[in-house]
């Protein structure tokens, strides 16, 4: 299938290359464009707002102190510094839950089972969610009709005021837009 | 039928039924895996939640400038008092994950941060397993500063770690970097009270999160 490539992904690459060579700057612009993402996964993840504002910090911190590891020709930037937090959150779950267990053993107390999402699946909807923010308007529209309100692709047509043809084109490359994105960057295998 | 575009193909995995396209896809595994994988992508779309992901609250991009010691750039920064014991200046990076041949550097000789006299203790690390190298530690708020000195080159990497021996619990803190220095954050949720000791291994690049038995240097974690 035919990749679009588009601006947004060369300034991504543009400053995981920054970001892997060293440059201060790129660290804070790493931030401004990823730390929404780190952000939003760790406070899924975590249950106190603290933690996850702490686990977001040390998801840069590990990430520039180890960005040596961090090769741009294998990965992007974006699913890299996923793969960090969720290694952070796993490290403070662990620790959360060794202390729970020990209090309920003392206390005598039977864990409760959750349900919950997967860390796998928590990357790919916010991966979702990140690249829906950076589809052209026109395509964010049409996908978001199509996706979230139902609508076939001759509502979509309409309610958009496009011919057929063009909201069928918006929609294929949106959802193409975004299956790429979770194949480069997601964590749940096909 | 000749296999459907990718705009009808997209429009089945959106949900529009279309006969000929699912009549076509039944009988075409090229077609039929092309499809699946778009309606996983459809499927995790609409779980999605698509709100806003706004970046935190401008606190933690201070923790991360200070634990850097990050240069203040001169933007949108209101002034913050210095902290005595920071920063560190800019060293080798960190070796996250255990990717690289460590060569930690007995010919380095580092020093610990200039400290004011408010300076935290510095406790001595005693070397275990026949090693002859010298290590220090000190706390600073929820960071362990570890400065060592003759840790033989390796394979693998070396490790801190927060020692609960008595209740056989122990926290990985990360791993030191190639001139044996290390500046490591406590992990949220983890209670500085209840780690008594500070642990410094050596691990095999083995994927093992788990420590490996080979401690090179160990002491009390100051308080
Ligand atoms: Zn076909």
């Amino acid at each position: 299938m035919l990749r679009a490539r588009r601006a947004s992904d060369d300034t991504d690459l543009a400053l995981a290359h920054a970001f892997a060579g060293g440059d201060e700057t790129a660290l804070r612009e790493a931030y401004d464009r990823f730390g929404g993402l780190v952000h939003a996964f760790c406070v899924r993840s975590l249950p106190s707002r603290a933690d996850a504002e702490e686990a977001t910090a040390q998801v840069f911190v590990n990430a520039w102190r180890g960005r040596s590891g961090f090769d741009p020709a294998r990965g992007s930037l974006g699913g890299w510094l996923l793969g960090i937090a969720r290694r952070v959150v796993a490290d403070i779950c662990t620790a959360a839950a060794r202390e729970r267990a020990l209090r309920e053993a003392l206390e005598q107390v039977r864990p409760v089972e959750e349900e919950s999402t997967s860390p796998d699946q928590l990357v790919d909807r916010l991966l979702v969610a990140d690249a829906m923010a950076r589809l052209r308007p026109e395509q964010r529209q049409a996908v978001g009709l199509a996706f979230y309100d139902g609508l076939t692709h001759a509502q979509v047509a309409s309610a958009m005021g496009l011919p057929l043809g063009t909201a069928k084109t918006h929609i294929r490359r949106g959802l193409a837009v975004l299956r790429r994105r979770l194949e480069v960057d997601g964590a749940a295998p096909e | 039928m000749p296999h459907p575009s990718e705009d009808d193909l997209a429009l089945l995995a959106l949900g529009e039924p279309s006969d000929d396209v699912g009549a076509h896809v039944g009988s075409c595994p090229s077609c039929a895996r092309e499809l699946r994988a778009l309606r996983s992508t459809v499927d995790t779309a609409r779980r999605a939640d698509l709100t806003d992901l706004p970046l935190p609250p401008a606190a933690v991009w201070q923790r991360i400038a200070d634990e850097l010691g990050l240069e203040e750039p001169a933007r949108a920064r209101t002034a913050t008092p210095a902290r005595p014991g920071r920063p560190t200046p800019w060293r080798r990076p960190l070796l996250v994950g255990g990717a690289a041949l460590l060569a930690a550097a007995a010919s380095v000789v580092t020093v610990l941060a200039v400290r004011g006299p408010t300076a935290p203790p510095e406790v001595p690390l005693s070397a275990l397993g026949g090693s002859d190298a010298t290590g220090r530690v000190v706390l600073d708020a929820r960071s362990v500063v570890v400065e060592t000195d003759g840790l033989p080159e390796a394979d693998g990497f070396y490790e801190v770690w927060l020692l609960d021996l008595g209740e056989g619990r122990m926290v990985a803190l990360g791993a030191l970097d190639d001139t044996g220095h290390g500046r490591l954050t406590v992990p949220a949720g983890v209670r500085l009270d209840d780690y008594p000791e500070v642990d410094v291994s050596l691990e095999p690049d083995d994927g093992d999160p788990a420590h490996s038995g080979d401690s090179v240097l160990r002491g009390p974690l100051p308080g």
